[in-house]
């Protein structure tokens, strides 16, 4: 099977699990910019996540490097669809890698140094661990995909 | 479709789908900012100059991390302002979401009937991480432990903290917070007037200097 081009399935997958993250992480962003307390359920770890000495990085609010990241992902599917250009493949094989090993970070914060658990920071690692299942296929089919 | 429309389209819909997320978000999340009536009465637990003409009003919840949170920077700014401001602390509890919140408001109410409303509530913000996974029954054993260290009869405690005073105090305060429509812990109101909550003590000490400078006029 010769692939020249990123099947649909796996554009699509990638357009919905970006977007479903940009919502989740703008979520968190705008809550904390406008001091409202989040929705948590019953578990009730959210604040102290978000509330968490952990929550800024390099001087900026975490979640605003997952809208940026999401957002990437999302810019950048949407010119690969409009050009087909192969660089972006590359992007999109990089940009995934970066998210999941961030998302490990953070989730390691959470479960043992924070010892409270955010349910949008888990359903953004979730996301992000998703996207790099989709990235395997894309590495895995890396030499078809370019030539 | 032509290659400009299918770019039309692919560009605008991701952008325009940006913009619906974010747009959708701030108004569903943003803080509807609303007048307080209640003013400040002999039921309130008060600190600072109580004759002050600036009136900081807290309305939160001992179970919310939040709350805690922002505890630390109220202290710092309510000590640095004592002489300028009255600042009265009314409960929020969150029921819903926060299974001890009642119970704990009650605590501090009950607290309060011996004089030692701060003390109570400096403990509940300092050791919540400790009694708000609890059952209820195990939350009043370690009320009932709080009250012991800060020196308070703990027989008069017990006694009060599911009295209908103490109650009804509580619920009074629920109230009045939900007729000025509080949707969230903590709600700030500077004179009457709810403030979007400071980030930082900077934020906050600005707030109440330029609050203080405008009725100095």
């Amino acid at each position: 099977m010769s692939i020249q081009k990123i099947p649909n399935w796996i554009l699509a997958s990638i357009l919905i699990l970006a977007s479903l993250g940009f919502i989740d992480a703008t979520y968190l962003t705008i809550s904390h910019y406008v001091g409202a307390d989040l929705y948590c359920g019953v578990s009730g770890g959210c604040s102290t996540v978000t509330n968490s000495a952990y929550s800024t990085f390099m001087g900026m609010y975490v979640s605003v490097y997952g809208m940026l990241y999401y957002m990437s992902i999302l810019i950048s599917t949407v010119i690969y669809i409009d050009t087909k250009n192969k660089k972006i493949i590359k992007l999109l094989m990089i940009l995934p890698a970066i998210g999941f090993l961030f998302s490990l970070y953070l989730v390691y914060l959470q479960l043992f140094v924070i010892n409270a658990i955010c349910i949008y920071c888990m359903a953004s690692a979730s996301i992000s661990t998703l996207l790099l299942i989709i990235n395997m296929f894309l590495i895995q089919n890396y030499k078809k995909l370019i030539n | 479709m032509t290659s400009s429309g299918k770019k039309i389209f692919l560009y605008g819909g991701l952008l325009g789908g940006i913009a619906l997320v974010i747009g959708a978000i701030i108004a569903v999340t943003a803080p509807k900012l609303t007048v307080l009536t209640t003013q400040l009465s002999e039921s309130d637990h008060i600190v600072g100059s109580k004759e002050s003409k600036i009136i900081l009003i807290e309305y939160s919840d001992f179970q919310c991390p939040a709350c805690k949170q922002f505890s630390d920077v109220v202290k710092a700014v309510v000590s640095e302002f004592q002489s300028h401001i009255a600042f009265a602390y009314r409960y929020f509890p969150l029921r819903k979401i926060h299974k001890n919140s009642g119970i704990s408001a009650q605590a501090a109410e009950a607290a309060g009937l011996q004089g030692k409303f701060w003390e109570m509530h400096d403990v509940l913000f300092e050791k919540q991480e400790q009694w708000a996974a609890m059952p209820e029954s195990q939350a009043i054993e370690a009320f009932k432990g709080y009250a012991k260290d800060i020196g308070l009869d703990e027989q008069k405690f017990e006694k009060d903290l599911s009295s209908s005073n103490v109650i009804e105090k509580v619920a009074a305060d629920e109230k009045s917070a939900n007729k000025a429509k509080v949707g969230h812990t903590p709600t700030f109101f500077l004179n009457g007037k709810e403030i979007n909550n400071p980030k930082s003590l900077d934020e906050f000490r600005k707030v109440i200097r330029d609050e203080i400078e405008k009725n100095n006029k």
